[in-house]
C-alpha cells in the first residue's frame, strides 16, 4: 500500500472510485454468474430426466419383453441430442439389456445401474431413472450427459461480464477525474501555498478563498492558520533573539569563570612547581617558561633589581623567547634603567601595562616595539613591600592583555616573589649550615691536630736536639774556619740549608694547630735566587720521583732581570712555593709544563713605587678548578686530593702573602690550568735589622749550660766557649740548679743561664725559677724545640728573659747574649 | 498404498460381479420357457387396449384364458394373482372347450388345440378378445399373436389385421417388438 500512500489526490481519488466501481461490478458479475450456473444447471438435469424419462417410456416394452434389440433401437435414438454422451438401459435384476455410446467410444467407466439418481460427476450430468409399467418397475435407465455447453455458456457469459467491467470502469475513470475536481482542486491549491511557505517561509501568503462547503471552511481555517503561524513565529523569533542574547552573555560568563579556573590552576600548578625550586635562578626560569607557554605570550623575562644603581638587570628569559631576546639585543645581564624608563612606579609594587609600545617614548619599550612586541605587563617582584625585581610579558598584538590576565601575572609575581625571597632564605640557610659544618669540621681537626701536634711537637724537640750540634757547627765552621776550600764551603752551605729546612719541616709540624706569631722578623728577600733554592729543594718531586714511573715535567723559569727585593721571611714564601710547585706536579699526573715567572706589576695608573708589585707566577697545565674549587680552593682543609691532601697548601699561601701584605690571584680554567700569582709590595728602605757579625761580644761571660742531652751539650758550649765565653755545663735539671746554686753559694755568679725546656724530673720552668729565686738578676734563656710554641701560647715563664728555639743559631745565640750585661767581677 | 486400495476395490468388484453372474444364471434356469410366458401373458394385458364391449360390466374382471392343456402349471396363476388391469382384477379360466372360455379377453390357445386352430380361430374372429397362441403359424392362420423361440429366446408374431379385426389397439411399441405375420389371402 505505500505505492499508494505516494500518489497524488487526484489519482488517489481516481484508484478509489475505479476500485470501488470495479469491485461492484465483479461481485455482481459473480452472482449472476453463479445464478445463471446453477440454474442452467437445474435446467440440464431436468432437460436430461425429461428425456431419460421418455426413452424409458419408449422402451418399457423392450425391457418388459426381455428385447435387447428393441431396447438398442430406442436407445441409438439418443444420438440426435449431441450432449448425451452414453445411456444404458438395466433390467430390474441389475443386468444391462441394451446400452449406447456416443461415437462408439467410451468416455468414461462403463454404467452401472445403481439407484436412482441425478448428480454431476468429472463424467458430466448422470440420470438414473426408474422404467415402469403402470407403477410396476421394469428396470432402470442410465443417461450420461456432458455439460460443454454449460462451461461455454459460462465463458461467454464471462466475457460479457469482463467487457461490461472494462467499458464500466472506463467510464467510471472519465467521470470520476471530472467529477473530482471541486474536491482536489482547493486541496492542491493549499498544498501549494503550505509548500510555498515551507520553501520561502514567508507566512503573508494567503491560499486563495472558496466559498461554500467544508473546502471553503478548510481554506478559511487554514489561512486563520497561517495568521496564527505567522504572529506566533514573530513572537517566537523575538524570544529566540533574546535567548540566543542571554545565551551568548552567559557563555562570555562562563568563559571568563573557565578561563579564571583555568589560570587558578596554572597558578596553582606553577606555584607548586616554584616551590620545588630552591635556588632563584630556577624559580625564574620554571616562571618565565610557564608564562610564556601557558598565559601565552610571547615574551617573558625576569629582572633582579640592583636597588644601588637603581637598575633592572634581565636575569631569566624563557626557553621560548630567547631568539627574540637576541633580536633585541637583551641577553643577559642587560641593563634597564629604571628612570628613563618610567618604571618607577612599577618598582614602588604596581603592575604596568602598556598597551601599544610605539605610542610611547621609553627606549626599554622601543626596543621591544621595534621587535614587534606592542603590549607589555610588566609586574613588580615584592617582598615585604621591597621590589627586588620585576617580571615582564610582552605580546605582539597590541592591548592583547586582558585584565584577567594581568591580574594572573599580579598574583603570580606574588608567588614568585615569595618563591624567591623563600628561596633567598633556603639560600641563606644552607649556607649558614654548611658554614657551621665546615667550622664544627675545622674544629674536630684542629682537635685533632693538637693530639697530633703533641706528639709532634716531642718528636720535633728530638729532631731539633739532634740537629742543633749540625747546625752550630756548620755556622761556627763556616765562620771560623778560613782554610776551607771553596767547594768544601759550598757544600756546607747548602747542608746549612739543609738543617735550616730540616728545622722549617719541623716546625711546620707545629703549623697544623697553631697561630704563627704575628710579629715577623721581615728581611730583605731575593725572590729569584729564593725561587731557584725552591726549584732544587723540590727536584725530587718534579724530577726523580715521577722520572721513575716514566713521567716527565718540563719547568720553565722566566726571571725577570733586576727583579727588586722585597721584605719577607724567606722560608715562608720558600715553603709557599714549595706547596704551588708541588700543586702544579698534583695537578698533572701525566706530566707537563710548569711555568715559574717572576715580573714587576706596575699600577696602572701611576708609577708610585708603593703601588707596584713583584710577583711570582707558577702556573700549570693541568686539569684547572671547577668555579665551586675556585671558590673553595683557600679555605682550610679544603682539599682535591682527597686523603693524600692536608687541604693546608693554599691556606698556608694565602696567610703567608696577608703576612706579606702580599696578595694572591688565582687564574683557572677548567681543563685548561691553572696560574697562581703572588704579588708582594717592594721593599722600601734598609734592612731595620743589624747584621749579625755586629752582635760579636765584646767579651765572655759566665753562662750555665742545662741540657739532659750531652751531645747538644757538648756542641752548644764549644761553639759558646769558641766566642770567648766561660760555659759550665750541667746534664740535668737538678743537676743544673744544684751547680747554681753551689756557684752562688760560691759567690761565682753567672752571668746568664741557658736551659733547655724538657727534661726529666726537673725540667727548665723549674730550673728558671730556681735561678731566678737565687739570683734575680741573671738571665735565664730558655732553648727549647717548644720555643715558639711556649711564646705563641703566652706560657712563657715569668722567670724566663727569652725563649730560643731549637736548633740554636750562633747568631741568635748572639743577639741574646750581647743583652746580657756581663756582672762585674769579684 | 493407491495400488493396495485399487486392488481391494478390484477384488470387491470381482466379488460382486460373480455373485450377481450366478444368481443370473440361477434365474434363467429357473425361468423355464413356460414361466418366461406367463410373464410375458401378463406384461401383454399392459401393452393392449380392449373396446368397451369387451367388458359387459364396468366391474367386469378380466378373464384370462387357457384353452386345451395347461403348460404353464401354477405359474400364470402365480404371475397375475392379486393384479388388476384397469381396475379390473386378473381373473385365470382354463378349459378345454370353448363354452368354458367364451368370456375371456385374452385366450391362450395351447400346443394340444393345434388340430382345431382353425375352429378356434372362426370362433373368435370379430371378437374382442386377443387370441395368443402357442402354435406354430397360429398368428398366419388368423391368430393374433403368437409364441415362437428365436434360439432360447421367446418371441411373438403379430398378425395386424387380425388384431384389426379384434377392435383391439395394440401398443406401438409392442407392434415394434413383434414379428408381422400376414393372414392368408390378405395382407398385414
Amino acid at each position: 500500500m505505500h505505492w499508494f500512500h505516494q500518489l497524488p489526490v487526484r489519482r488517489k481519488l481516481n484508484w478509489i472510485i475505479l476500485s470501488i466501481c470495479g469491485l461492484v461490478l465483479a461481485f455482481a458479475g459473480t452472482a449472476i454468474g453463479l445464478y445463471e450456473l446453477s440454474a442452467y444447471r437445474r435446467s440440464v438435469v431436468v432437460e436430461t430426466t425429461i428425456l431419460a424419462d421418455v426413452v424409458a417410456a419408449n422402451v418399457s416394452a423392450a425391457l418388459a419383453f426381455d428385447d435387447e434389440k428393441g431396447a438398442r433401437v430406442s436407445l441409438e435414438s439418443l444420438r440426435s441430442d449431441p450432449h448425451v454422451m452414453s445411456a444404458a438401459l438395466f433390467r430390474q435384476d441389475g443386468a444391462t439389456l441394451a446400452e449406447f455410446v456416443r461415437d462408439g467410444q467410451r468416455t468414461a467407466a462403463p454404467p452401472r445401474a445403481g439407484a436412482l439418481r441425478a448428480e454431476f460427476t468429472d463424467e458430466g450430468l448422470v440420470v438414473v431413472r426408474a422404467v415402469a409399467l403402470n407403477d410396476r418397475p421394469l428396470g432402470t435407465i442410465y443417461l450420461q450427459r456432458d455439460l460443454r455447453d454449460i462451461r461455454q455458456r459460462m465463458l461467454v457469459f464471462s466475457g460479457i461480464v469482463a467487457l461490461t467491467l472494462v467499458a464500466a470502469l472506463l467510464v467510471a475513470a472519465a467521470l470520476s477525474s471530472r467529477l473530482q475536481r471541486p474536491i482536489t482542486t482547493p486541496i492542491l491549491m493549499l498544498a501549494d501555498v503550505a509548500q510555498d511557505i515551507s520553501e520561502r517561509k514567508d507566512f503573508s501568503v494567503r491560499a486563495p478563498v472558496v466559498t461554500g462547503g467544508e473546502i471553503g471552511k478548510l481554506t478559511t481555517a487554514f489561512n486563520d492558520m497561517l495568521s496564527a503561524i505567522d504572529q506566533g513565529r514573530t513572537a517566537l523569533l523575538g524570544a529566540n533573539e533574546q535567548l540566543r542574547k542571554e545565551v551568548s552573555e552567559r557563555q562570555v560568563a562562563e568563559r571568563r569563570v573557565t578561563a579564571q579556573a583555568t589560570r587558578l590552576l596554572q597558578l596553582n600548578d606553577l606555584t607548586r612547581a616554584i616551590a620545588e625550586r630552591q635556588d632563584v635562578e630556577s624559580v625564574f626560569q620554571t616562571v618565565a617558561g610557564s608564562v610564556e607557554e601557558e598565559l601565552p605570550v610571547d615574551f617573558a623575562c625576569v629582572c633582579t633589581y640592583d636597588e644601588d644603581r637603581d637598575t633592572l638587570f634581565i636575569s631569566t628569559i624563557a626557553r621560548g623567547s630567547l631568539p627574540l631576546a637576541e633580536e633585541m639585543g637583551m641577553r643577559p645581564p642587560f641593563a634597564i634603567q629604571v628612570e628613563t624608563n618610567g618604571l618607577a612606579r612599577c618598582l614602588k609594587g604596581e603592575l604596568v601595562y602598556e598597551q601599544n609600545t610605539l605610542t610611547l617614548d621609553k627606549p626599554l619599550l622601543l626596543r621591544m616595539g621595534a621587535a614587534g612586541l606592542r603590549a607589555v605587563v610588566i609586574a613588580p617582584l615584592l617582598v615585604e613591600s621591597r621590589v627586588f625585581g620585576v617580571l615582564i610579558a610582552a605580546r605582539r598584538e597590541k592591548a592583547s592583555f586582558t585584565s584577567s590576565d594581568c591580574e594572573f601575572l599580579r598574583q603570580l609575581s606574588d608567588h614568585v616573589a615569595l618563591a624567591a625571597h623563600q628561596s633567598h632564605l633556603y639560600t641563606a640557610l644552607q649556607r649558614a649550615y654548611d658554614d657551621l659544618r665546615q667550622t664544627q669540621q675545622a674544629v674536630m681537626q684542629q682537635e685533632r691536630l693538637r693530639a697530633l701536634g703533641q706528639m709532634a711537637s716531642g718528636i720535633a724537640h728530638d729532631i731539633n736536639n739532634a740537629i742543633s750540634p749540625i747546625s752550630l757547627y756548620i755556622e761556627s765552621m763556616l765562620e771560623r774556619e778560613p782554610n776551607l776550600t771553596t767547594q768544601g764551603r759550598e757544600r756546607l752551605t747548602i747542608v746549612q740549608r739543609a738543617i735550616d729546612d730540616v728545622a722549617q719541616t719541623v716546625a711546620r709540624m707545629r703549623e697544623f694547630y697553631r697561630q704563627r706569631p704575628q710579629a715577623l722578623s721581615l728581611v730583605r728577600v731575593g725572590l729569584n735566587p729564593l725561587i731557584q733554592q725552591v726549584i732544587e729543594l723540590t727536584k725530587a718531586r718534579w724530577h726523580d720521583m715521577p722520572q721513575q714511573r716514566g713521567i716527565v715535567f718540563e719547568l720553565r723559569t722566566e726571571f725577570a732581570p733586576d727583579l727588586p727585593a722585597i721584605k719577607g721571611v724567606e722560608g715562608e714564601i720558600r715553603e709557599a712555593l714549595t706547596n704551588l710547585i708541588f700543586n702544579a706536579v698534583d695537578a698533572m699526573p701525566t706530566g707537563g709544563k710548569i711555568g715559574l715567572r717572576t715580573f714587576v706589576k706596575h699600577a696602572s695608573n701611576g708609577t708610585n713605587p708603593a703601588d707596584a708589585r713583584v710577583v711570582i707566577e707558577v702556573s700549570d697545565g693541568g686539569g684547572g678548578m671547577s668555579a665551586e674549587t675556585r671558590r673553595r680552593c683557600m679555605e682550610p682543609f679544603f682539599t682535591t686530593k682527597g686523603e693524600r691532601g692536608s687541604g693546608m697548601g693554599l691556606a698556608m699561601v694565602y696567610g703567608m702573602a696577608k703576612r706579606h701584605q702580599g696578595e694572591i690571584e688565582i687564574e683557572s680554567t677548567e681543563g685548561q690550568g691553572t696560574s697562581v700569582q703572588l704579588l708582594f709590595p717592594l721593599a722600601v728602605g734598609p734592612d731595620p735589622f743589624v747584621d749579625v757579625a755586629q752582635h760579636r761580644p765584646q767579651r765572655g761571660l759566665r753562662l750555665l749550660l742545662v741540657d739532659d742531652d750531652p751531645l747538644l751539650l757538648k756542641s752548644v758550649s764549644e761553639i759558646l766557649e769558641t766566642d770567648g765565653h766561660q760555659v759550665v755545663t750541667a746534664s740535668g735539671g737538678q743537676e743544673g740548679i744544684n751547680t747554681f746554686t753551689d756557684a752562688v753559694e760560691q759567690a761565682q755568679f753567672f752571668d746568664a743561664v741557658i736551659t733547655d725546656l724538657g727534661m726529666p724530673y726537673v725540667d727548665g720552668r723549674r730550673v728558671a725559677a730556681a735561678v731566678k729565686a737565687a739570683s734575680a738578676e741573671t738571665a735565664v734563656f730558655m732553648l727549647t724545640g717548644w720555643g715558639q710554641r711556649l711564646a705563641a701560647e703566652g706560657d712563657v715563664p715569668a722567670q724566663v728573659d727569652r725563649v730560643m728555639n731549637k736548633p740554636p743559631k750562633l747568631r741568635d745565640l748572639r743577639e741574646v747574649l750581647a743583652t746580657v750585661k756581663p756582672r762585674p767581677r769579684p | 498404498m493407491y495400488g493396495v486400495r485399487t486392488a481391494r476395490y478390484l477384488r470387491h468388484f470381482l466379488a460382486v460381479a460373480l455373485i450377481c453372474a450366478t444368481w443370473a444364471r440361477a434365474q434363467e434356469r429357473t425361468l423355464s420357457e413356460y414361466q418366461v410366458k406367463a410373464l410375458f401373458i401378463f406384461n401383454l394385458v399392459q401393452f393392449v387396449e380392449w373396446p368397451a364391449s369387451a367388458f359387459p360390466a364396468p366391474d367386469t374382471p378380466f378373464y384370462i384364458g387357457v384353452l386345451g392343456d395347461n403348460p404353464f402349471g401354477d405359474d400364470l396363476l402365480t404371475a397375475i394373482k392379486g393384479e388388476k388391469v384397469g381396475g379390473r382384477p386378473l381373473v385365470l379360466v382354463q378349459g378345454r372347450s370353448l363354452e368354458a372360455v367364451k368370456h375371456c379377453q385374452l385366450l391362450f390357445v395351447s400346443r394340444s388345440e393345434r388340430a382345431r386352430v382353425d375352429t378356434i380361430l372362426a370362433e373368435y374372429a370379430r371378437k374382442p378378445v386377443l387370441t395368443l397362441g402357442d402354435v406354430p403359424n397360429f398368428a398366419a392362420r388368423g391368430g393374433v399373436l403368437n409364441f415362437y423361440l428365436d434360439g432360447a429366446k421367446v418371441r411373438f408374431e403379430l398378425n395386424r389385421a387380425a388384431a384389426q379385426q379384434a377392435g383391439l389397439k395394440l401398443s406401438a411399441q409392442l407392434i415394434r417388438l413383434a414379428k408381422p405375420v400376414g393372414s392368408p389371402g390378405g395382407g398385414p
